[in-house]
């Protein structure tokens, strides 16, 4: 198993590799500088170079590429030393972890923007998914034990419901109902501020009814998509399970039927739940994009949707990759709990 | 007396028998009431795509289209009107009496025709990802299972490594770097595509020689190595040229050069098919990979040099089309993965039944296994499969729009009135309600007709 997750990470590398080398030449091929414009109006360009020249934006292609991988120290010695003279930061390189300078926001670099807003976006996405898994299953599961009757109809229909409305529509339209109509709810925002607990868990002091009010809006509109999707899974899974031989014989040995249930038939129906979370947590990721900007939650989605109007290619770039490793993370984590789940799946 | 009460249950069988699978399948899709009701409403829906005005006609009558089932033209402000309630009426500038069923939006647009214009943007983008991605994952699935062996084994690690990307922020960044080129106009994109086209056609000419200097006798071989090389050679100096030589020399010097060249590729494409070496010694796949290549590589190095700017050309029908042809490219190379997934895992399963033995036994071709054979067997999974993602593809398109990528202003889609609207929804809910409901019948609708659709042609998971 240790062995797999070695290899699995190992076999990442080239794709984070091919997912930073397809950013950086997309970014900087785009026709249009980060600096051609001062708000509506157009530098001159003698000031265009020169801002240029200080990004280093006037190197060849493969020497910015080398110097955002590997830093500027090993691929150009010389300009790391003027950088250091001039008090300008040099690039260190992605293999130590710089990210580099944001041009939009000057003084900050995207490591600081990572920083400030990855633990908002993944609070939101986190209990996201914890929703869905707690709405999801159980609805699952009770269609399915009983099947074809009224809660089945109503559970799958509202299912299927819930699937087809997108976060674009769901979240404007519980704004109105629930924090204009109703007032309920506060209409945008996050709850919590930094420091965080472990890097991205809200202080315990933060984890009061203003927090949840907050997050309860956002959660829910991110949440409902996916657990109308686990649902559906849970319910078309445990059907087939519940049929089979194996479950027959729990029943003919006296078992109690809640012990069939949740020991033998939901174990087993749940790995193809397993299959999907990867996508799902793609679809966390995207949906962070619409959430953060309707309900004005200052996290990474957001960040990321400016970031490529405003041209930040640093932003864009590190933001790309930020997710990449969430995602392969994410893939990672479901083929571990796959094999938990189905024994016979062996890694070797 | 016996034999009379039989009969009718007999011929019960009988009729029963005669039905083909396919039949057997529409029957039950038929009986499911809110697959055939999804039926009807999307029905409507491409009625409206197809008549929300006259512009697929227009062309007959070379006049400007005008609005049949729309009332109003979608970009037909009306300053008279802004942010006028449902069911509001007022008289124009000129005169007219307008009503707004839907009321109008921030430039005074009239709500409805903006929905009904926005199936449009929806549905070609469905239909159109939805068709991409299954014939591609179609085709490579279909290959990589049939084939198998050591070719599956790369087109899957291919498959294994396309999967490791986070596609939608792809499709993002492509959506970027399509929407800045369109913005910039053609006159000096870079010849991104050309260059994507002359490497792939190296590659594949790369290949295709390699083939068949191993197949070759030696004599030949070398003659392929020299005229491969040569190739090359001709190819560079077309590049340097391109590049560096077109703009500083006079066009008739240049123009005269590139046909120079051009005529010594034919003349070196000749030598190969004189000699025969080409048509007769070698593997098909060889050959075949040998002449694609070329092609491509020649077709690239024309693009270049004459400089007839394909990307340009792109974005002129780009341009034309409200910006949703890029929206199409970016999203249909979203889900190919999955589809190729699972076509090869259905190709695997039927390759080895019995009736494609018996066909290979009589004769048959492996295109015709395939066509005949497999793909009719296959094609019902993909089918619900596919039928089940568009809504996917209706929500990225929102998405785009939402987020400033998607179509061009002031072409209407859901995604870009839903953003544009929400800001104000506490005072005009109406805007953002119109194409909102529109948004999630249509998907609804699409992922009735999916799970029904899976209902009739797999009733084992019905029970």
């Amino acid at each position: 198993m240790t062995k797999y997750i070695v290899r699995r990470t190992l076999w990442f590398l080239p794709v984070l590799f091919a997912v930073t080398l397809f950013t950086f030449v997309l970014m900087r091929a785009i026709p249009g500088g980060p600096f051609s414009y001062a708000g509506d109006k157009s530098l001159p360009p003698q000031v265009v170079a020169n801002i240029e020249a200080k990004y280093h934006l006037d190197w060849p292609m493969w020497k910015q590429f080398a110097s955002y991988l590997l830093g500027d120290d090993i691929v150009d010695r010389a300009a790391y030393e003027e950088s250091l003279a001039l008090k300008r930061r040099p690039s260190r390189g992605l293999i130590r972890g710089d990210l580099g300078p944001s041009f939009r926001y000057r003084g900050q670099t995207v490591n600081d923007i990572v920083a400030t807003t990855l633990p908002t976006s993944a609070q939101l996405g986190l209990m996201a998914v914890a929703l869905a898994l707690v709405i999801g299953i159980p609805a699952g599961t009770i269609a399915a034990l009983k099947q074809n009757s009224a809660i089945d109809y109503m559970a799958t229909f509202s299912a299927v419901f819930f699937a087809s409305i997108p976060s674009v529509v769901l979240s404007p339209i519980l704004i109105y109902v629930f924090a204009l109509r109703l007032n309920w709810f506060p209409v945008a925002s996050w709850g919590t501020k930094p420091p965080y607990f472990l890097g991205f868990l809200p202080q315990l002091a933060h984890l009061n009814l203003t927090f949840l009010k907050h997050a309860a809006l956002p959660v829910f509109a991110l949440g409902t998509g996916m657990a109308a999707g686990i649902a559906r899974l849970t319910r078309g899974s445990l059907l087939q399970v519940i049929r089979e031989d194996y479950i027959r014989t729990a029943r003919a040995k006296g078992l109690k039927e809640r012990l069939i249930i949740v020991r033998h038939a939901l174990k087993n129906s749940m790995i193809p739940v397993a299959t999907i979370l990867g996508p799902l947590i793609a679809a966390v990721v995207t949906g962070t994009f619409i959430v953060e900007q309707i309900f004005g939650i200052n996290g990474m989605g957001k960040h990321f949707v400016q970031s490529i109007g405003n041209r930040d290619y640093p932003v864009i770039i590190g933001v790309t990759l930020i997710y990449s490793v969430l995602l392969v993370i994410g893939n990672l984590m479901v083929d571990i709990t796959y094999a938990w789940l189905d024994p016979r799946i062996r890694y070797d | 007396m016996a034999v009379a009460e039989a009969t009718p249950t007999d011929l019960d069988i009988l009729a029963r028998k005669e039905r083909s699978p396919l039949q057997e399948s529409i029957r039950r899709l038929l009986h499911h009431r809110v697959a055939v009701a999804s039926m009807c409403f999307l029905a409507l829906v491409v009625a409206v795509y197809v008549f929300a005005d006259n512009s697929l006609f227009a062309f007959l009558t070379g006049k400007p289209p005008q609005p049949l089932i729309a009332p109003y033209r979608y970009d037909g402000a009306n300053f008279v009107a802004v942010n006028v309630p449902p069911g509001s009426r007022a008289v124009s500038t000129k005169g007219e009496d307008l009503f707004f069923l839907l009321g109008t939006d921030y430039l005074g647009r009239d709500v409805l025709s903006r929905t009904l214009y926005g199936t449009r943007v929806s549905l070609s983008v469905a239909i159109a990802a939805a068709t991409v991605s299954m014939l591609v994952g179609l085709v490579y699935g279909t290959i990589s299972g049939y084939v198998g062996g050591r070719t599956d084994n790369i087109m899957m690690r291919i498959v294994d490594f396309l999967y490791g990307f986070p596609f939608l922020i792809m499709v993002i960044l492509l959506q970027t770097y399509f929407k800045a080129l369109a913005r910039q106009g053609s006159s000096s994109s870079t010849p991104i595509l050309t260059l994507l086209v002359g490497a792939a056609g190296l590659a594949v000419y790369f290949g295709g020689a390699s083939g068949l200097t191993r197949e070759l006798d030696s004599r030949h071989a070398s003659l392929v190595q020299q005229l491969f090389w040569a190739q090359i050679g001709l190819g560079v100096l077309h590049l340097v040229l391109g590049y560096f030589a077109g703009e500083s020399l006079p066009q008739v010097v240049y123009t005269s050069l590139l046909v120079l060249i051009g005529l010594a590729h034919l003349g070196l494409l000749a030598l190969f098919v004189y000699h025969g070496i080409v048509q007769k010694h070698a593997a098909r796949s060889s050959r075949t990979l040998f002449f694609v290549g070329e092609g491509l590589f020649v077709v690239a190095l024309l693009l270049l040099g004459v400089r007839i700017n394909v990307v340009g050309g792109i974005l002129a029908v780009n341009k034309k089309m409200g910006g949703m042809l890029l929206l199409f490219i970016a999203i249909g190379l979203i889900n190919w993965i999955g589809m190729s997934r699972l076509a090869r895992g259905q190709v695997l399963s039927y390759k080895q039944k019995e009736f494609v033995e018996a066909a290979h036994s009589v004769g048959a071709s492996d295109i015709r296994i395939i066509g005949r054979h497999l793909v009719p067997n296959i094609i019902g999974p993909l089918i619900v499969q596919e039928t089940l993602a568009i809504p996917g593809y209706i929500f990225t398109e929102a998405f785009l729009s939402f987020i400033g990528l998607g179509v061009d202003s002031p072409t209407p889609s859901w995604g870009i009135m839903i953003s544009e609207c929400y800001p104000a929804i506490r005072t005009y809910p109406w805007q953002t309600v119109a194409p909102a409901a529109a948004l999630t019948l249509t998907t609804l609708a699409f992922n009735f007709l999916g799970d029904g659709l899976r209902d009739a042609l797999d009733p084992r998971l019905k029970e």
